[in-house]
C-alpha cells in the first residue's frame, strides 16, 4: 500500500513539470516565437494563447489512461479467459 | 486480515506481519550476495523494483497520474478553457466521484473490477482528449467565435486533432 501511495505522489512530482513544459512551450509557439509571446499585453489574445498552450498539456496526459486501456485490458481478457470474476462470499470459520 | 480469519486474529496478523522482517532478510542476504559478485547499485535497486514496477508500480503510477496530475491543473489550465472558477469545477469533479462510488458496487458485479478499471480508463483518456480539442466555451463567457456566431458554427471543430495543426486555429 505505501508503495502505491508512492507512486501516485510520485507521479504528481514527474507528471506536473511535464505538463509545465508542454505548456510554456507551446504558449510560446502559438504565440509566434518568444519575442511575440513577450510582447503580448493582457487581454484576449493572450487569453487564447494561453488557453491553446493549457490544451495541447492535456493532449499529452491523455496518452496516459490510453496505455492503461492496454495493460487492464490485457488483464481483464487473461481473467476472462480463466473464468472470469467471482466475488468471494466470506463466511464464518468453524 | 482480522475479518477474514476472526477467530486467529492474532496469529494471521503476526504471519502478515512477520513477512516485513521476511524481507529483509532475503533482501539483505541478497544484497550482499551481489555485492560480493562486484554487482552495482542499480542492478540491486533494478532487482527490488522491476517485479513490482512492470505490474503494479506503472500502472499506479499511470493511474495516479491521470486522476492526479489533471487535477493539480485545473484552476491554472482548465478554468481558463472552460471559463469556470476551479472551486466550482472542484465541486463538479467530485460530485462526480461522490456518485460514481455509490454505483461502483453493481458495476463491478456485472464487469468485475478490472472491467471497472478498464472502463475508467476509457472514460479518462477520452475525456482528457476531448479537452484537449474542444473549442467551445460556455456561453456566458465570451466563446471564440470562429467568424459565425451560430452555436452550431462554434460547436464545428476548428482544429485538426494532429499536433502540428492543434496549436494553429484554422478559420471555420
Amino acid at each position: 500500500m505505501g508503495l502505491m501511495g508512492t507512486a501516485g505522489t510520485l507521479s504528481i512530482q514527474f507528471v506536473l513539470p511535464l505538463m509545465g513544459k508542454v505548456y510554456d512551450t507551446e504558449k510560446v509557439e502559438a504565440a509566434g516565437g518568444a519575442a511575440a509571446f513577450g510582447a503580448l499585453q493582457a487581454g484576449p489574445e493572450l487569453e487564447r494563447v494561453l488557453g491553446l498552450a493549457a490544451q495541447a498539456s492535456f493532449w499529452y496526459v491523455a496518452v496516459l489512461p490510453a496505455i492503461l486501456l492496454v495493460v487492464f485490458g490485457a488483464i481483464w481478457l487473461y481473467d476472462r479467459r480463466r473464468g472470469g470474476f467471482r466475488p468471494e462470499q466470506l463466511r464464518p470459520t468453524g | 486480515m482480522a475479518s477474514l480469519y476472526p477467530r486467529e486474529k492474532t496469529a494471521r496478523l503476526n504471519a502478515v506481519h512477520a513477512w516485513w522482517p521476511g524481507g529483509l532478510v532475503v533482501g539483505g542476504l541478497l544484497g550482499v550476495a551481489m555485492s560480493s559478485a562486484g554487482i552495482g547499485w542499480q542492478a540491486k535497486l533494478a532487482v527490488a523494483l522491476i517485479p513490482m514496477f512492470l505490474a503494479l508500480f506503472l500502472s499506479m503510477f499511470l493511474t495516479a497520474a491521470s486522476e492526479l496530475a489533471p487535477g493539480q491543473w485545473v484552476d491554472f489550465a482548465l478554468s481558463r478553457k472552460v471559463h469556470m472558477p476551479g472551486i466550482l469545477l472542484l465541486v463538479y469533479v467530485s460530485g462526480l466521484m461522490f456518485i460514481m462510488r455509490h454505483f461502483a458496487g453493481p458495476l463491478v458485479q456485472k464487469l468485475s473490477p478490472m472491467g471497472l478499471l478498464w472502463m475508467s480508463c476509457l472514460g479518462a483518456a477520452l475525456g482528457l482528449f476531448a479537452l484537449s480539442i474542444a473549442n467551445s466555451r460556455s456561453p456566458r463567457s465570451s466563446p471564440r467565435r470562429c467568424g459565425a456566431p451560430a452555436s452550431a458554427t462554434c460547436g464545428r471543430r476548428c482544429w485538426r486533432p494532429r499536433r502540428s495543426d492543434f496549436l494553429a486555429a484554422a478559420p471555420c
